[in-house]
């Protein structure tokens, strides 16, 4: 009975492991040292975070194009009200060739080259007289 | 943004409101033009009956009235080639832009007039100008207008109705492009027929390319011979009324070989 309360009271207690700042320190330089040397000079090392950044800064690009197209596809279906516009031109784009010969004709037949609203006003001049 | 941006000192006065008021659609220019036209009209009037009523009777209180309708008259006149100068420059602006239509020169010029208006306009004054002295700024006015502004006018018009002559040219041109690429393409059976009313609508073509030259000599003589504006215009248009009669007619042609060929 007392051989085995013994055995159990002289079973070790193991403390959890604790990490100290020099374990994690000796673990960087463990991990840094498994990179190639040229890439560990102080020097190379400036060149590569430009590189990355530079890259970084296209793939952002590339992204925000991407994004932007597809969001013009989008917007396909929204009816743009065009201009209106009183010029005597009108455009043959989007019409057959019927319709277009059809507002051609319309045209020659309705309204004149001579715009004759915008004729000059007849003005007064000899306006003087023996006073 | 106005339509006419004034350079000179005295027309900086020129109050906001009115600057714009000038940076209008030709439809708002043109409804603002039959409102002075209206006004000048009332003017005229009034002026006339302070005539008639002076003659008779030639008392000083009648000579005071004339005196005073004149000044309304003059004002209301300049305003009235000014609101017209807009208008015009109000529709070339909106007008199809075509190589040796000189769009750009007359719209600046028309500009330069604006200015001049708007300058002499405020040269009467009310309480100090004689009913003589008026008559002598009138005359200034009148030999600008016949000298400067009446043929800019019907270089604008000739302008107008020029680029509206092209462009129904070009239109139909490039109807017809299209429709020839059917004709070569068409079966070998109606190929003569096709090439005969081909030959018909290049001739129409021709006709219409030679009321074209005439009538750009006609418009390069208005700028040449400005004395003889009003005339040299009254020729250009009866070649421009011509060639309607033209357009027309290759306008069916086009139509039939639509129909043929589509």
């Amino acid at each position: 009975m007392d051989e085995n309360i013994n055995t159990v009271q002289s079973t070790p207690i193991v403390p959890p492991k604790r990490y100290i700042r020099g374990d994690v320190k000796k673990a960087i330089i463990k991990i840094t040292s498994r990179i190639p040397k040229p890439i560990r000079d102080p020097k190379n090392r400036k060149i590569i975070l430009l590189l990355g950044v530079v890259i970084g800064i296209l793939f952002l690009l590339i992204v925000a194009t991407l994004l932007k197209n597809g969001l013009r596809r989008t917007n396909i279906g929204v009816t743009i009200t065009p201009m209106p516009s009183s010029s005597p031109r009108a455009t043959g784009q989007g019409e057959t060739l019927e319709q277009q010969l059809d507002a051609l004709q319309q045209e020659l037949l309705n309204t004149n080259f001579e715009d004759k609203t915008l004729a000059p006003p007849q003005m007064k001049f000899n306006i003087d007289f023996e006073l | 943004m106005s339509i006419f941006l004034p350079r000179s000192g005295k027309l900086r006065l020129i109050n906001s409101v009115k600057v714009q008021a000038q940076a209008t659609s030709y439809d708002q220019a043109f409804q603002s033009y039959l409102s002075t036209l209206d006004n000048y009209r009332k003017q005229v009037t009034e002026f006339e009956n302070a005539k008639t009523f002076y003659l008779q009777a030639k008392t000083l209180n009648q000579k005071e009235r004339v005196r005073l309708e004149t000044y309304d008259m003059l004002r209301s006149r300049d305003e009235l080639l000014n609101a017209y100068v807009i208008v015009l420059r109000a529709r070339l602006m909106e007008t199809p832009d075509h190589p040796g239509n000189e769009k750009g020169d007359i719209v600046e010029a028309l500009r330069h007039e604006y200015e001049w208006y708007e300058l002499q306009k405020n040269i009467y004054n009310q309480s100090s100008d004689t009913i003589e002295m008026l008559f002598g700024e009138s005359k200034i006015t009148e030999d600008h207008y016949n000298q400067i502004t009446a043929p800019l006018v019907y270089r604008s018009l000739s302008t107008l109705a020029y680029s509206k002559f092209l462009d129904a040219k070009i239109r139909h041109e490039n109807i017809y492009k299209v429709l020839a690429e059917k004709v070569a393409g068409a079966d070998a059976s109606k190929s003569e027929l096709y090439q005969r009313w081909t030959v018909d609508i290049i001739n129409e073509f021709q006709t219409i390319t030679n009321y074209e030259l005439e009538a750009k000599t006609l418009r390069e003589n208005i700028a040449k011979s400005p004395g003889s504006a009003k005339s040299i215009y009254d020729r250009f248009i009866s070649i421009v009324n011509n060639a309607e009669e033209s357009f027309i007619r290759l306008n069916g042609f086009l139509h039939e070989l639509y129909y043929a060929v589509r």
